[in-house]
């Protein structure tokens, strides 16, 4: 059906086009002949008859109206072959009940289908028990929430969209989402949700996004290049379990980092994906920094730590070489890890982005790959004793504060069943984005996905930037501000401090924050 | 029966000029005015804007980089604009008064008026690109094998105002070579034939005849270009973002972050509008210095 | 006397070479540029062969790792029909009130003149707000028309600037002639200064016709959904993806795409644009 539509299509557009085309050439040859009947006028004088005038005016007349013509049918054709194009369906109504879900999501974008897919495999078994109901999805663009917003408040329908849990603050601020705590309460959900997802997904005393899944920002190393460094592989083995214990700082990373890099081994030290969002804010994390009062849902400003923060950057990138100096623009992140060009890297996208990021046959390739060369550990502790943690960007379902009754209950139910562990799989495997049920890495598909299972235990040492409305778009932004001064701009850590304060006071409002 | 004339010879002109006075006032004007009324509250992403007087424009001179902003807006317009207006003159008088054959002259316009054929973003991509601090491809490359620099430069990052600048004139300039070079063609060959028949050299040819000739179009230009460049922010949002710690944000991309990125659209309209009086009274200025007041030409038609 | 002929004849010699030298520095960045687009979308990257793999779009739908490419041909029927009717509504509103502006006397002439150039102050991403609650409330919101009017009313003031110098150029000696004959003002107005004027009206149909080939905005923030979607739109999805690795050759295939009936148009429109004579200028004498 579609070879026809679009070979009816094409014929259209050729012919439109080459009427367009002649179109044009006659206007020129038109306007040319035009032109040089104006020359002659303007010359003063006229070389032609009386006789010859009237064949020119007539002529004139009849090229106008030759063009008006030709332009006439043009705009007519492309309306009409444009219009015969789009071809309504129309829903026809069966005995059984029809309901209709608009998603705000990217339908086209491969990467992310299988997070709706695990939706509708949900809503497909809810057809399955229940026969008397059919779901039917409608996609809408996927929109930043300025622009969600304004279509909201438009009073464009829809029901829900996936984003990040940054955006949830404002999404509340605006009005434009609603509670989800029955999540919490779902029989399937219950006992199987993780804990720690289950305490993070709360912002201001709600659950306001359904947590469907995560991707966690540890901190990855270079296998091969640590064995050139003179570790055993008893001890690279047993790297991770030190991290996790506290045993393996910051200031070991750093003292691996210098010696690497004397001797001549890599370019870098320790890599982010540019000055970005969550990967800084892993580092701040594990310096200790707290920027958001979960009880008060405000933010914090605690100058001290930040100070601690701004000297790290400054040594890292200064003294030691560790981090480098073109971080703010630099492209290839990946590609400089993947080379071996760096040592340690941290970041939070997940494994689908590690496999686009790969230069080769993703597919086949990757995963042995990265079994062979690559090795990953929780984000260490700055100080001796101290937990070491992760950064977990956490993907939500926000639903709409508009859906009400019937819908939201099929929605209920239908999620209840997205989160049996079987439906899980498929999003981990085709995106290798986390389940955020416990149960689902029982399964033995998921214990044999290696990238997934050996990060499945960071689970509970993650922490998340908080979804306070100002976060996102100011603090996280002003504070990395800061690091781009301090690494191009050689600004000292009390400079880049002095600066971020003044930010914060002139632009958040008093109530939003605590200076300490 | 005298009224009856001059009613109608005062609603005559109405007739040709409705339909546009209608359009640009309903879409262009109204929405200019209720931008101007936005300003005045603290309209954000709660859609529940309320008035707050002044405060928006207290808050901008009170803002902490409201200096470092400013000047960054005067030299991104300064040296784009000079960037612009030099390129077009330079270009359009090389390619439609010194080549001489036609089919040469033919083939640079072309190219000149393609560079317009695409959007900013390929511009932004390949500029980018280009300036890669990477060591095997574009600038870098180049200036290693020239020896100009010993280790590959992060150009974004140190240079950023400068990249910024030359992107936005470069292709801006493209646009001013079609304006100016159909003014060049449109002078008659009888003055480069009696100038150089009184003995100017090539040199006193352009700068005596064509320039002066073509005051006009470079009015039209530099005004234009100055009030765009001022409110145009379509290359550093591609490019920067704003730059390293804001050392390429201009107001108006700071108005465009405010209001887009940090859902203060009150406050982020109070900034445009300050940049739109800046563009008006600029253009005053340049009005006064061009004698733009002859360029109005009354009716000859007494009917 | 032929020695001051022949250093003469030696000094244009030279300044040819100069300026062609200059031109072709001048000029090289572009041509190089153009010459990456082509070979980028023919060669492979990761290979180093030519392959016409990027083209593909031309036949199917393409499936890059981020984003799905529709089949071209629709996307550009729309694109040129949304092109077309935007030009027409703005050249029928255009060239009369420039009309209005070069030869009729009316109240705030002066002022409105000089006021079209303010409308250029304002930058449009700001003024898209009111814009978007404007057609909310007249229903116009996620409708072809409402994107065409928005789109007309912002090229307006600067066309109408420019085909004012076009009227102007019109010698008033025609006009008084036909009047003489016993024309009415609108009758002189269709027969006499229309005719005369259809260079400028070429040039403002050019303007319009690629600047809404080129939109892309307008689209992203008044149509909800990609039902309507143009060439320029669809690059702008592709190419403003969060952080993912572009896909050169397909970005620059689509690219060189989009550009080719722009540079074929003004190819064949050469004549018309270097008629932009005066741009209201008095006439010099």
């Amino acid at each position: 059906m579609f070879h026809l539509f679009y070979e009816n299509t094409i014929i259209k557009c050729k012919y439109s086009l080459l009427t367009f085309l002649q179109a044009n050439i006659t206007l020129n040859h038109c306007f040319t002949k035009l032109i040089n009947y104006n020359l002659n006028i303007t010359n003063g004088f006229s070389n032609f008859t009386k006789e010859e005038e009237d064949m020119r005016k007539q002529k004139e007349k009849k090229m106008k109206k030759i063009i008006l013509l030709l332009l006439f049918s043009t705009v007519m054709l492309s309306i009409f072959a444009g219009g015969a194009a789009e071809k309504e369906t129309s829903d026809e109504t069966n005995k059984v009940k029809t309901i209709t879900y608009t998603v705000r999501h990217d339908s086209s974008n491969e990467n992310v289908v299988s997070r709706m897919n695990m939706i509708i495999d949900g809503f497909k078994q809810l057809e399955k028990e229940d026969p008397k109901v059919h779901f039917e999805f409608n996609y809408l663009p996927k929109l930043e929430v300025n622009e969600l917003a304004m279509q909201f408040h438009a009073g464009v329908e829809a029901d829900f969209f996936f984003d990040e849990e940054t955006a949830t603050g404002s999404l509340v601020k605006g009005g434009i989402i609603q509670p989800v705590d029955w999540f919490a309460t779902l029989p399937n959900v219950k006992d199987t949700l993780i804990p720690n997802v289950r305490e993070l997904s709360i912002y201001d005393g709600h659950m306001y996004g359904v947590p469907i899944d995560m991707a966690l920002g540890c901190l990855y190393a270079n296998k091969k290049i640590l064995s050139k460094l003179g570790w055993s592989s008893e001890e690279i083995e047993t790297w991770p379990k030190r991290v996790q214990n506290g045993e393996w700082t910051f200031e070991d990373m750093a003292k691996t980092c210098k010696k690497a890099i004397d001797m001549g081994l890599v370019k870098y030290g320790f890599m982010l994906d540019g000055v970005d969002n969550a990967g800084t804010f892993g580092i701040a994390k594990s310096l200790g920094i707290e920027m958001y009062d979960r009880e008060q849902n405000k933010l914090i400003f605690d100058r001290n730590s930040w100070l601690e923060f701004y000297k790290f950057w400054e040594e890292a990138v200064h003294e030691d070489m560790m981090i480098p100096k073109s971080l703010p623009n630099f492209e290839g992140t990946y590609n400089s890890f993947f080379k071996g060009d760096t040592l340690f890297f941290s970041d939070v996208s997940g494994y689908e982005y590690w496999r686009r990021n790969f230069d080769g046959d993703a597919e086949k390739e990757f995963p042995e790959y990265y079994e062979e060369n690559f090795t990953q550990a929780l984000i260490p502790s700055y100080r001796k004793g101290e937990p070491a943690q992760c950064a977990m960007k956490l993907r939500s379902m926000f639903v709409f504060s508009s859906v009400k009754g019937e819908k939201l209950d099929y929605l209920k139910k239908a999620l209840n069943l997205s989160y049996l562990p079987e439906n899980q799989v498929n999003n981990m495997l085709t995106m290798g984005k986390l389940s955020t049920i416990a149960t689902t890495y029982d399964l033995q598909e998921i214990k044999d996905f290696k990238f997934a299972s050996d990060t499945a235990y960071m689970t509970d040492y993650a922490t998340i930037r908080s979804g306070h409305p100002d976060y996102n778009t100011k603090y996280s932004k002003y504070y990395r501000n800061q690091i781009e001064g301090v690494i191009v701009d050689n600004l000292s850590a009390i400079e880049a401090v002095d600066k971020l304060e003044s930010e914060l006071r002139f632009n958040i409002d008093a109530d939003q924050i605590i200076f300490k | 029966m005298n009224y009856k004339i001059n009613l109608r010879k005062k609603l005559y002109p109405l007739w040709f000029l409705l339909p546009f006075l209608i359009m640009i006032s309903m879409f262009f004007g109204f929405p200019i005015i209720l931008t101007g009324v936005m300003t005045f509250t603290d309209f954000d992403i709660t859609y529940r804007p309320s008035f707050v007087g002044f405060k928006n424009y207290q808050k901008i001179a009170m803002d902490p980089n409201f200096f470092k902003i400013l000047a960054i807006t005067f030299t991104f317009t300064l040296v784009a604009l000079a960037i612009i207006m030099l390129m077009s003159i330079v270009i359009s008088i090389l390619t439609q008064y010194f080549v001489k054959r036609k089919v040469a002259r033919y083939a640079y316009r072309t190219i000149w008026l393609s560079m317009n054929a695409l959007p900013s973003i390929i511009y932004a991509v390949v500029i980018r690109g280009v300036f890669s601090p990477y060591a095997t491809s574009g600038a870098n490359y180049i200036c290693l094998k020239l020896g100009l620099i010993a280790d590959p430069i992060s150009w974004l990052n140190h240079f950023p105002l400068v990249l910024v600048i030359f992107t936005t004139g470069f292709l801006n300039g493209a646009n001013g070579i079609i304006i100016l070079s159909a003014a060049i063609n449109s002078i008659p060959e009888d003055y480069y034939k009696a100038a150089r028949v009184d003995g100017t050299t090539e040199w006193g040819i352009v700068t005596q005849v064509i320039i002066p000739l073509l005051k006009w179009p470079l009015m039209y230009l530099t005004v234009t270009n100055a009030i765009s460049l001022i409110s145009s922010y379509n290359y550093i949002l591609l490019l920067t973002e704003g730059g390293p710690n804001l050392r390429t944000t201009t107001l108006s991309l700071y108005a465009y972050q405010n209001a887009f990125e940090n859902s203060q659209f009150g406050y982020g309209a109070a900034i445009s509008i300050f940049v739109v009086t800046i563009s008006i009274a600029l253009v005053l200025v340049l009005f006064k210095l061009f004698n733009f007041d002859e360029m109005i030409q009354p009716c000859r038609i007494d009917d | 006397m032929s020695n001051k002929i022949i250093i003469q004849n030696n000094r244009a010699v030279v300044r040819g070479f100069v300026v062609n030298i200059l031109l072709i520095l001048l000029t090289a960045p572009v041509i190089y540029f153009f010459y990456w687009l082509f070979t980028t979308s023919i060669v492979n990257s990761m290979t180093g062969n030519i392959s016409f793999k990027n083209w593909g779009f031309l036949f199917k739908e393409m499936n890059l790792d981020s984003i799905i490419i529709p089949i071209i041909w629709p996307t550009l029927w729309f694109t040129i029909k949304f092109a077309v009717l935007v030009t027409l509504l703005d050249t029928m509103i255009a060239v009369p009130a420039a009309y209005a502006f070069s030869r009729l006397n009316f109240k705030g002439k002066t002022v409105l003149m000089k006021g079209l150039f303010f409308f250029n102050a304002f930058p449009s991403a700001t003024i898209m707000i009111a814009i978007f609650f404007l057609l909310v409330n007249l229903n116009l919101v996620n409708t072809l028309v409402g994107v065409v009017l928005v789109a007309v009313a912002t090229m307006l003031p600067n066309h109408v600037y420019i085909l004012k110098g076009f009227f102007d150029d019109i010698p008033w000696d025609y006009e008084w002639a036909a009047l003489v004959d016993g024309c009415t003002r609108f009758g002189t107005f269709k027969q006499v200064v229309l005719p005369s004027a259809t260079s400028g009206i070429g040039v403002i149909m050019i303007f319009a016709f690629l600047r809404a080939y080129s939109e892309w905005f307008l689209f992203k923030i008044l149509i909800f959904s990609t039902k309507y979607t143009t060439l320029a739109k669809m690059m702008q999805m592709m190419l403003m993806d969060d952080g993912d690795i572009l896909d050169y050759g397909a970005m620059t295939a689509l690219a060189i795409f989009f550009a080719v009936p722009v540079a074929v148009f003004y190819m064949l429109s050469q004549r018309q644009l270097m008629k932009i004579s005066n741009l209201g200028g008095k006439k010099l004498a």
